[in-house]
């Protein structure tokens, strides 16, 4: 067994422990692309996208090992690990050699993935800054994760805000004509930042400062409030939704709300703004593209944080059920009861945040063109008609974000990495397979067909609960006497949006069956019964 | 004396369950695998309720996965596990709802307020006791306000006791409690244990390395080693089947004699000294059977029995 | 605490109370029909388990030292009952051939233990001196 010398060589090593099997997962990537384009010569955007959509989740991977995660990131004091801390080591060699390799590792990755994933002339359009501002992403994230600050949530704010700046400058830099080797210097610049305020940030924490805000008097001893023991809880489902609110609730409407606050602000500060944007070739009114970031904000932000949504702890990284909750009375359905219903309460403040955000906007006075706002115009074409699709979109969208997260759930409270880690693949591997599947398959002659393939479906379905409550039921997790009950507000549930679809669009045509069939498959039934079995499985191993 | 006593009222506790008849835990031929590597292999644990069982071990011996199994964390692969008569792992609610459980590093939420803590866990148990609560917080100089994160290790292990004892459980579970406390905080959990056998039927259950402590307060100890129980019997049981003795041979020796039941040989020359895992006369006997003259027989204390039967596989020393 | 605990002599717990009991009856500290901490007051205060207490009274009980009456405590004996006075004197006479075996060992005579007997029991009983 050879000896490390030198911190160098030893922080490389430990890294490289770390993150062997996501740098495996590039070389698989890197090694599948060309092969995949040789064999499938004419869909090279759908080998592309899946090679591009992997590398970023390996990317993702990879940045969370550079940063050493593992602490909690709501909390004022460093995420950088103590154990690290009494190494005798300076604070610039403990932050410079992470920030070296992960800033070396992802910019060399961006490169290596965009020149085997794009073909040549698009891989020639890409500028150098873009290699930068990879590197500057990981850089600027553990300068982020490893400073204390004054503040709970800081952390969050901060790297938001660092990571907005660092993907946003170059491209809006580029698109208003600025040469490229000018953006370079700021990246550049970036960089050397980075190292400057990570290393002062360690050395902040290694010194135990940082946590405290200047103002706040430590000398003088806080007067002992008496704090009175308040009224005890109802339940304990009271207890366990009171712990998701507390600690799991902020995030959704947070991460959904940056985009649409800071266009609203822009558009209260900024009256003047063109009437319609020249995009990728077409002209587009600025007006939809701000509807459209208010409303697809939350909608592509509640399919991100639905992993966040089923830990026990946002703002901590462990997926094994505590052992503070796993001996606690409350059975596995009760728990995820609980996770149900903090989901159910997140979008439901998401969107009307989001709703509120929206109608302000509507009545600023100049939000559609210098002297008309949005609500004018809408009041000016006014039609019933409109008001009932309105509301129902506004009712259905939140609905649909939270039965995408509960019908997510059982993949992280099952507690296994390997699950969580694969679900990004499996996601991309299911959208190619059905865009093959789309592409090739011979419509024409499946049509005839399709109400027999809607009814082994269905069956299938039905089998497969059958199975799940089988199982729900020899766990405890379910009492069979509630199966009836729980059935019964099923069938209710798919009756009565089937009703509506047919009353308010009118599909003529997709026969009733097909209809039904669509209505059965869009109810998130089995891997909603699969949460409480999964927890179980987590809970006890 | 009798002013002493009268300081100290007993406190009113519930009355006992019904089901004392039960065992507290029955464990049956539980074995248990991680990967290559079994931590358990075959074993059995009975548990009466009413009193206080020991488990002592080195580390990795398999003590915390045998309470994990206990307290439902751990499914049993093999063998069952029956507490109060029932699976933990089905009936989560009933046998939870009437252990309290204490760990090594008791993974109280960080973030919480203390006050915060006791109103959470409240919520769960029908039986819990607010008065009882409020006194052990006032007993145990809990900051209300104070956030988890920012109390000292004593102090959390103190909280963990807390809502551990609060809701009068039948059954008390702690792994390895007092590890690394001080011996303040030490004497309040000893004295939250002695609380709780002193109130008929109730049950405890503890691992520790602290094996004075366990001495003086468990009722039977039972020792695991590489997953295999090796004694599991009452405490004077336990020291009666132990002793040391030494002999003085007439000539004397390179090597110590072969005997049965030794686990450690000392000496040299005419005197050998041996702990044996015999009782003292069967010790007695043996050593004259040898022609040896015992010169000196004293009885082992539980530490100095761990490290004679730990030592085992390790060899006799000459 | 009247009780002190050790635990790396070998010596039994509930021997060890019994003993010292017996050491503070004898030594008038514990007065006859003085009543004893209840085994649960003991158990806590000593930290050690409450059937230990219970045994170590009822062999103070058997040897007569105490009497266990039922909800009202234990109390210290006032009357030392014949049948416990034989066993007493059964007891005492195992710790004479010890102790004379080990004055031997060490060479020193009769005599000069009768006197060391005399001026350790004064300072029991510094009361009692006319004994």
């Amino acid at each position: 067994m050879k000896t490390i010398n030198g911190p160098a060589l030893a922080i490389a090593y430990y890294l490289w422990l770390r993150t062997r099997w996501m740098l495996a997962g590039f070389a698989a990537v890197a090694l599948f692309a060309p092969l995949a384009h040789k064999a499938f010569p004419l869909y090279p955007e759908l080998i592309t996208m899946a090679g591009l959509g992997a590398s970023v989740i390996l990317l993702v991977l990879l940045i969370s090992q550079f940063n050493y995660a593992g602490a909690d990131v709501s909390a004022r004091e460093s995420a950088f690990p103590k154990s690290m801390m009494t190494l005798p080591l300076r604070s610039v060699t403990l932050v410079g050699w992470p920030m070296l390799y992960g800033s070396m590792a992802c910019a060399l990755l961006f490169l290596l993935m965009m020149y085997i994933l794009l073909p040549r002339h698009l891989f020639a359009q890409i500028p150098y800054w873009a290699m930068l501002a990879s590197a500057g992403f990981c850089a600027w994230l553990q300068v982020v994760s490893w400073a204390p600050f004054w503040w709970q949530m800081t952390r969050v704010i901060a790297a938001i805000i660092c990571l907005t700046i660092i993907i946003f400058l170059g491209i809006i830099a580029h698109a208003t004509g600025i040469p490229d080797w000018l953006i370079l210097l700021p990246y550049v610049g970036m960089l050397a930042m980075a190292f400057i305020v990570g290393s002062k940030g360690v050395a902040r924490a290694r010194r135990g400062d940082g946590v405290k805000s200047p103002w706040s008097n430590g000398a003088i001893p806080k007067p002992v409030r008496p704090v009175a023991l308040r009224l005890t809880f109802r339940s304990a489902s009271a207890a366990l939704l009171w712990v998701e609110i507390r600690r799991n609730l902020i995030f959704t409407p947070f991460i959904s709300l940056m985009a649409p606050v800071l266009i609203f602000v822009l558009c209260v500060f900024h009256p003047g703004k063109p009437s319609s944007i020249y995009l990728y070739g077409k002209m587009i009114s600025s007006t939809m593209v701000i509807v459209a970031i208010f409303i697809g904000s939350p909608l592509w932000c509640s399919l991100i944080v639905n992993g966040t949504l089923a830990k026990f702890d946002t703002w901590l990284p462990h997926i094994t059920v505590p052992n503070f909750l796993a001996v606690r009375p409350v059975t596995d359905s009760r728990i995820v009861a609980a996770k149900i219903k903090n989901v159910a309460i997140a979008m439901a403040v998401t969107w009307l945040a989001t709703y509120l955000l929206l109608i302000l906007w509507a009545l600023l006075p100049n939000s559609y063109e210098r002297h008309h706002s949005v609500a004018g115009l809408v009041a000016a074409h006014f039609k019933m008609r409109y008001l009932w699709w309105g509301l129902t979109a506004a009712i259905a969208l939140p609905l649909i974000c939270w039965k995408v997260a509960i019908q997510s759930l059982w993949i992280y409270l099952y507690g296994r990495r390997w699950l969580i880690n694969s679900v990004g693949f499996a996601t991309i591997a299911i959208w190619i397979g059905l865009g093959a599947l789309a592409k090739w398959a011979p419509w024409r002659e499946i049509v005839p067909f399709l109400p027999w393939l809607a009814l082994m479906f269905v069956l299938a379905k039905g089998v497969l609960a059958i199975v799940i409550i089988r199982a729900l039921v020899d766990r405890r997790l379910l009492s069979p006497k509630s199966i009836f009950g729980w059935s019964a507000v099923w069938l209710l549930i798919v009756l009565g949006l089937w009703i509506s679809v047919k009353v308010a669009l009118h599909p003529q045509w997709l026969g009733q069956w097909l209809l039904a069939a669509a209505v059965i498959w869009f109810v998130p039934t089995n891997r909603l019964l699969l949460a409480p079995l999964a927890l179980h499985a987590n809970r006890h191993r | 004396m009798s002013a002493l006593h009268r300081m100290i009222e007993p406190q009113a506790s519930p009355p006992p369950r019904a089901d004392v008849a039960h065992s507290a835990v029955e464990i049956r031929n539980v074995t248990r695998r991680f990967g290559q590597k079994i931590a358990l292999h075959n074993v059995s644990l009975t548990l009466p309720a009413g009193t206080v069982l020991g488990l002592v071990g080195e580390n990795g011996a398999g003590k915390t996965t045998l309470i994990r199994h206990v307290m439902g964390l751990l499914k049993a692969e093999q063998g069952t596990v029956r507490v109060f008569g029932m699976d933990p792992v089905l009936e989560p609610v009933k046998v939870l709802s009437r252990i309290g459980y204490l760990s090594e590093e008791p993974d109280l939420p960080a973030w919480m307020r203390v006050h915060e803590l006791i109103r959470y866990i409240a919520a769960f148990y029908p039986t819990w006791d607010a008065q009882y609560a409020s006194r052990l917080q006032h007993d145990f100089a809990l900051d209300l306000s104070a956030r988890i994160k920012h109390l000292s290790k004593g102090q959390r292990a103190r909280a963990g006791l807390l809502c551990a004892l609060a809701y009068r459980p039948d059954l008390l579970v702690l792994d390895e409690p007092s590890s690394g406390l001080d011996p303040i905080v030490r004497r309040d959990i000893l004295s939250a244990i002695i609380r709780t056998i002193a109130d008929e039927g109730r049950t405890v259950l503890f691992s520790s390395h602290l094996l004075s402590e366990v001495e003086r307060v468990s009722d039977r100890i039972a020792m695991i080693k590489n997953g295999r129980i090796v004694f599991c019997d009452t405490t004077q049981a336990v020291r009666d089947a132990h002793t040391r003795i030494t002999m003085r041979f007439d000539e004397p020796r390179e090597q110590p004699p072969v005997m049965d039941g030794v686990l450690i040989w000392e000496g040299r020359g005419r005197e050998w000294t041996a702990v044996m895992s015999i009782p003292a006369n069967e010790a007695r006997l043996a050593a004259s059977s040898l022609g040896a003259h015992v010169v000196q027989q004293s009885a082992l204390n539980l530490d100095e029995i761990f490290l004679a039967r730990a030592n085992r596989a390790g060899g006799e020393a000459p | 605490m009247l009780i002190h605990l050790s635990q790396s002599d070998g010596v039994p717990i509930y021997l060890q109370i019994v003993n010292q009991m017996k050491y503070l009856v004898a030594s008038g500290r514990l007065e006859a029909g003085e009543e004893l901490p209840a085994i649960r007051t003991l158990a806590e205060q000593l930290l050690v388990n409450p059937n230990t207490v219970a045994r170590a009274y009822r062999e103070l009980e058997q040897a007569g030292v105490v009497e266990m009456r039922r909800t009202a405590g234990t109390f210290v004996s006032a009357t030392k009952s014949p049948l416990a006075r034989k066993e007493k004197l059964r007891v005492l006479g195992e710790r004479i051939d010890a102790l004379l075996a080990e004055a031997r060992q060490m060479d020193v005579p009769i005599d000069e233990l009768i006197e060391l007997l005399r001026q350790h029991h004064r300072t029991m009983s510094p009361q009692s001196n006319k004994e």
